[in-house]
């Protein structure tokens, strides 16, 4: 091939294009080569590990993009996924490659999940582990979807415990309104108040069905509620009444922390059971299961906390919660 | 409110590398062959197996410190109570830290010896007993691919929250620093890297945003200056400050970092270095290797080269930890 000035110019255009992305993708991940503990060859190694969970692994998507990922815990059906990535209405891609319309049947907010239903009578449910046995630390822990090798792979870092919630964040400068309630001084953008449709001047008279009577009373229920917990506000806007409903966040103090930790979910605290894990995942890789080597659920993943952590419910608190669920929901037997 | 010392972070990093080439006579650790891949469910398993018989030992061996509000981690590696940990967390020699053990146990440590440079920091728990502790290995013959176990308090010590673990390789061993892909946090620092023989080969220091860059201060820099550390010395690492090229004629500089003694001397952007006293430069190393033997106040004369004159300038070499 003859190489002309344009061949070279193109070369060098192509060079660096493919050099500025590479050092995008590098800032984060880094050049991970295939051996490290997340690269692909390792992450193959456990093919066997997910053969068949990636069945009961569900895609939620919405308009083709994925927001979160889901286990299939009843044949029914039945999709569980994390709550807070969860919409109203979403489809659901099963391994298969279905492509089903979901609607979200049942929140549990305390768990942060949600109970997804499709149509259908024939899905793979998945295999939980043991009941009675917790995933023992520095046992592997497998983060399957769809493909041969696992999204992520890390080993139990703390076993499971209460992971109080932190610190909530509404998003409002409050003062007392006149003995009546607590006065909205001012929105912050970009804040779970914000979203939730709270104005200045707004002055909330209750929270969760209690009364509000001032600014410390405000300030107290957003601490109890913590982080992901939900907020109904009944609001006094000029004449009107007005309800609005709230997600608490969380705030993060620690610039460094952020930007050392990669993307984290939303809601990662405030969860009455979970276990720490160290493989790393992206926000909306959470809901799906997790496994141990013996290609068994130990639990569901339910957030990537920081840097360090990752949370997954425990097998056993999962099943009492779908059954639970699913009772109240079908008349379905659950075996 | 909680203050964490963070790791050290990126913007630091190339300064630091600077610093690390001036510590140390350059000489990266032997680049090895990498150790076996997992690749079936039974090398898993194998590894796992190791993981799990680690953790357990280590458990009772890895420690949480707060030093006056500064959170980090540490870990026993004699039965009469020494602790290793990040010089950036126990810092100047003499302080009382509370060291809280697993099982969530209080005892207090004196803090001894503080390698600035190399971020060596070293504790003695206050009491007569017999403490759990880890053993001691060795870095130099660890390998790229060596499978390896973090323990650590990120976030600093959480009530009721055991020593936290975290697996993954070994990923360089170059520039006599240790890079793993065990993912660690602020509050880790000073924690224990082990081996699968749950020997400590690295202690936490630093972290950069990518999760594959963690940082561990190599074992064997503790071990060479055991006995600077147990005596309580508090020692940096000599420098001028300057970054630079080699050049045919010597060290061209191509910046003066402001606030060290380079600058203070006069010296300039262009500048080459041809003599320290009365060594001749050749190049990065030479001039390495003569800065690093003199210590802190000591002056010496530079022998420059600047648009084709020669002049001599004297600079006041300083201690790594006192400059600015």
């Amino acid at each position: 091939m003859k190489v002309t000035n344009r061949t070279r110019i193109g070369f060098l255009v192509i060079l660096t294009l493919l050099s500025m992305t590479s050092i995008a993708d590098a800032q984060r991940w880094g050049r991970r080569r295939a051996w490290e503990r997340n690269g692909t060859q390792t992450r193959a190694a456990f093919t066997d590990t997910v053969r068949e969970v990636r069945k009961s692994t569900v895609r939620v998507e919405v308009a083709g993009r994925l927001v979160a990922l889901g286990t299939v815990v009843h044949s029914q059906g039945w999709i569980l996924t994390k709550a807070s990535l969860a919409p109203a209405t979403c489809e659901c891609v099963l391994a298969d490659g279905r492509r089903l319309a979901a609607t979200r049947r049942a929140v549990i907010q305390e768990h942060d999940l949600a109970l997804l239903s499709v149509t259908a009578d024939d899905l793979p449910a998945i295999t939980w582990a043991d009941a009675q046995r917790e995933p023992d630390v520095g046992r592997w822990i497998a983060v399957p979807s769809h493909r041969a090798a696992p999204i992520s792979v890390g080993v139990v870092s703390v076993p499971s415990r209460k992971i109080d919630p932190e610190r909530g964040f509404l998003g409002v400068e409050i003062v007392d309104g006149d003995g009546n309630g607590a006065r909205i001084q001012a929105v912050i953008d970009d804040t779970p108040a914000q979203r939730a449709g709270l104005r200045a001047n707004d002055i909330v008279t209750a929270a969760n069905d209690d009364p509000v009577k001032n600014r410390t009373q405000l300030v107290m229920r957003i601490r109890q509620v913590g982080a992901g917990g939900a907020l109904k506000l009944r609001v006094q806007r000029g004449e009107k009444e007005v309800t609005l409903n709230a997600v608490i966040g969380q705030r993060n103090f620690d610039p460094d922390d952020i930007e050392n930790s990669g993307r984290v979910s939303l809601r990662h605290s405030g969860f009455p059971k979970a276990f720490q894990h160290d493989a790393i995942v992206q926000p909306e890789q959470c809901g799906g299961p997790l496994v141990d080597l013996s290609g068994k659920a130990v639990g569901i993943n339910i957030a990537r906390a920081n840097r360090a952590a990752s949370l997954g419910i425990p097998a056993q608190v999962v099943r009492e919660v779908v059954q639970r669920e699913l009772k109240k929901l079908t008349k379905l037997v659950f075996h | 409110m909680l203050r964490f010392r963070p790791l050290r972070l990126s913007p630091s990093l190339p300064l630091y590398v600077f610093l690390m080439l001036l510590s140390t006579v350059a000489t990266p650790l032997p680049a090895q062959e990498r150790q076996t891949d997992p690749e079936t469910t039974d090398d898993l398993r194998a590894i796992e197996d190791k993981v799990a018989a680690v953790v357990k030992k280590a458990l009772p061996a890895t420690v949480a410190i707060n030093a006056q509000g500064t959170f980090g981690s540490g870990v026993i590696v004699s039965a009469d109570g020494y602790i290793l940990t990040a010089g950036h967390v126990s810092t100047e020699p003499g302080r009382r830290v509370k060291v809280i053990l697993n099982g969530e146990r209080t005892v207090y440590a004196k803090t001894l010896g503080w390698g600035q440079v190399e971020d060596l920091g070293l504790l003695k728990i206050v009491g007569d007993q017999e403490w759990p502790f880890l053993e001691m290995g060795s870095s130099a013959d660890l390998k790229r691919g060596d499978w390896c176990v973090s323990m650590g308090h990120p976030g600093g010590h959480e009530r009721g929250r055991a020593a936290v673990v975290r697996t993954g390789r070994v990923l360089s061993t170059a520039w006599r620093q240790l890079r793993t892909d065990c993912t660690i946090a602020s509050g880790d620092s000073g924690g224990p890297l082990l081996d699968l023989k749950g020997r400590v080969i690295g202690i936490h220091s630093r972290i950069n945003p990518d999760l594959s860059r963690n940082y561990h201060v190599p074992i064997d820099k503790f071990h060479q200056s055991w006995t600077r550390l147990t005596s309580a010395e508090t020692w940096g690492q000599s420098l001028i400050g300057v970054r630079g090229v080699d050049d045919a004629a010597g060290y061209r500089i191509t910046e003066v970092i402001e606030g060290f003694p380079a600058q203070r001397a006069g010296l300039k952007p262009g500048d080459i270095i041809t003599k320290i006293d009365d060594e001749e430069v050749t190049d990065f190393d030479t001039l390495a290797r003569e800065v690093t033997r003199r210590s802190a106040g000591t002056k010496v004369e530079l022998l420059i080269q600047r648009d084709k004159k020669l002049l001599t300038i004297e600079v006041e070499v300083a201690n790594r930890g006192e400059a600015r």
